[in-house]
């Protein structure tokens, strides 16, 4: 479904990922872990035409897109919960939920994904018409999730959706990756809970300096000795 | 702008030395304890001209407020609007006021022709590159005009004469200059409000990488609002060529008051540029008839350069667009 070869890009003259090569395929959940500043959020961001890579390709279903912008990879059904979460936070809950909807899609769907959000995520029905930025973290980043879901997504990629929240929120944020993969949905998650992520993802990669250094089940990456020591503190 | 205050005759110059400027508060002072008339017929020039001035700045608060660019452009934007409203009279003989709206779509367009060649191509880079661009485009566009319509000042024929509410004078070109701003800044709020594309814009505004990851088309957005910024140049000068005679460089003083009451209301706030353009136009209004000369807009750059010093983000200041 998304495929990396490659891929290099960084900020200005500074070259942070050196060759990315990783693919996600059709109803898979992927998680990519590595350490603080391995080049996660820069993957990311590249895939999503934030930033275009200087080498290297990402193909979707088949078709090139790294020399798209970031609109044109969001109707080929490419959404992205960032990790700084980017809401709209002048403006209110409902609105940064409209304005997840972009494609024709999702724009004729608006009405009814609305409620569902609504209904999915009850404290934001609560504080439909409050104003993001006032809100606290684990709201913003349940709205960050309801706002990517409008989208309507066939691949969602989160990063670090589970950053800086309670124990409790980090449980409701997994549960819900969980159902909507359920649903049908492909997902490609980048977190620091790794245990939890690794056991929910069917394959994973391990990031270091800017370059995958491993790549295998969700399940063998959890017994291997290397990744145990690295990332789950043991 | 000082036509405005001729009609009601100007206090007589007191002594030279601190008396100039110290008499005209005694003054004012004295006027409002016996509230003389006069302070009412001041306060519904002020109200006039600063609705209009609101109107002048509405343009450049959203261009600065959706892609951080300061349009020096604004000022000939007005200018242009101006001579659209002119020309449409003069040389077709349609009404100045049809030619309002003519004058907004004129400008719409070179508002987003002006976009794509000068700022788009530069607008990842530092903010004052883009300044620069459009200080270039104004300067272009004013030599343009003046090439071809001279830089005699010209006015539209319209002797719309004046109305006496309650003892108050109200010229009616002003009256309807108001009308028309305050009508447009209703429609713009429920445009940037109500439609989709205008919570797109106010989305883009808020944040710009928030608006690239849910898929907006910022390109898009960036040239529609250059475009409706222009647009709302385009009204604001069709509104006063009403009642002001105007040349190429008109567009200059209302350009600097423009940027004083877009810094006073903060950037990119809507009801600041009104609150904002309701200040300079009383300051001006009220300091024309007090004060002597051109103090009044000598207070104005005081009121600026405090408000940056003080209040840096304006008395709206983080306010959504
Ligand atoms: N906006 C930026 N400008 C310059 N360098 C950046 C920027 N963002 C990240 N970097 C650098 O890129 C590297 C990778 O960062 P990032 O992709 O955020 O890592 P991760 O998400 O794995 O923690 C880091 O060395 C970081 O300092
Ligand atoms: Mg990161």
């Amino acid at each position: 479904m998304l495929e990396l070869s490659g891929v290099r890009a960084g900020y200005d003259d500074i070259e942070v990922l050196h060759g990315v090569d990783m693919h996600v395929d059709e109803g898979e959940i992927v998680a990519l872990i590595g350490s603080n500043g391995a080049g996660k959020t820069t993957t990311m961001r590249t895939i999503c035409g934030i930033l275009s890579p200087s080498r290297g390709e990402i193909t979707y279903r088949g078709e090139e897109i790294h020399s798209k912008a970031s609109h044109e990879i969001v109707e080929r059904g490419i959404v992205q919960v960032p990790e700084n979460r980017d809401l709209f936070t002048n403006m209110t809950v409902i609105d940064n939920l409209l304005l997840g909807a972009q494609t024709e899609e999702a724009k004729a769907d608006r009405k009814e994904n609305l409620d569902e959000m609504l209904e999915l995520f009850p404290r934001l029905a609560e504080r439909k018409n409050q104003r993001a930025g006032t809100m606290s973290g684990g709201e913003q980043q349940m709205l960050t999730l309801a706002r990517a879901l409008m989208g309507e997504p066939d691949l969602l990629i989160l990063d670090e959706p589970s950053i800086g929240l309670a124990p409790h929120l980090v449980q409701e944020v997994f549960d819900v990756i969980e159902d909507i993969h359920a649903q049908g949905m492909t997902v490609l998650m980048v977190e620091q809970n790794v245990q939890q992520t690794l056991k929910l993802a069917d394959r994973g990669y391990v990031m270091e300096n800017g370059r995958i250094s491993m790549t295998a089940d969700g399940d063998e990456l959890l017994e291997d000795e290397g990744v145990v020591e690295a990332y789950l503190g043991v | 702008m000082g036509h405005l205050v001729t009609s009601v005759a100007p206090l007589p110059l007191q002594g030279g030395g601190l008396g100039r400027f110290i008499d005209p508060f005694v003054q004012f002072l004295t006027d409002i304890t016996n509230l003389e008339p006069v302070l009412l017929q001041l306060l519904a020039f002020g109200l006039l001209l600063g609705g209009v001035y609101a109107l002048t700045a509405l343009g450049l608060t959203m261009i600065f407020g959706v892609m951080d660019v300061i349009n020096f452009a604004h000022g000939v934007f007005l200018v242009v609007g101006m001579y659209s409203v002119w020309l449409v009279s003069e040389m077709a003989g349609i009404s100045p006021f049809l030619g309002i709206p003519i004058a907004a779509a004129v400008l719409f367009v070179l508002g987003v022709v002006v976009h794509v060649l000068t700022v788009e191509p530069i607008i990842e880079a530092p903010q004052q590159n883009q300044l620069i661009a459009t200080l270039g485009v104004l300067f272009i566009i004013q030599s343009a005009i003046e090439i071809v319509f001279t830089p005699d000042p010209q006015q539209v024929e319209l002797s719309l004469g004046s109305i006496q509410v309650g003892g108050v004078f109200i010229p009616l070109g002003q009256f309807y200059a108001l009308v028309i701003a305050l009508g447009t800044m209703l429609a713009v709020r429920a445009f940037l409000n109500r439609t989709d594309l205008g919570r797109k814009i106010r989305g883009t505004a808020d944040n710009r990488d928030g608006a690239r990851y849910v898929g907006i088309n910022v390109r898009r957005i960036n040239y529609l609002t250059f475009g409706i910024g222009a647009a709302l140049a385009g009204v604001a000068g069709g509104s006063i060529a009403l009642f002001q005679r105007f040349d190429p460089f008109t567009g200059e003083t209302y350009l600097i008051n423009a940027f004083v009451i877009v810094i006073l209301g903060g950037l990119g706030s809507f009801p600041g540029a009104f609150v904002g353009g309701l200040i300079v136009g009383m300051i001006q209004v009220f300091g024309g008839y007090y004060l002597p000369g051109t103090t009044a807009q000598v207070l104005i750059f005081l009121l600026f350069i405090g408000t940056l010093l003080v209040k840096p983000e304006g008395l709206f200041g983080g306010a959504e667009a």
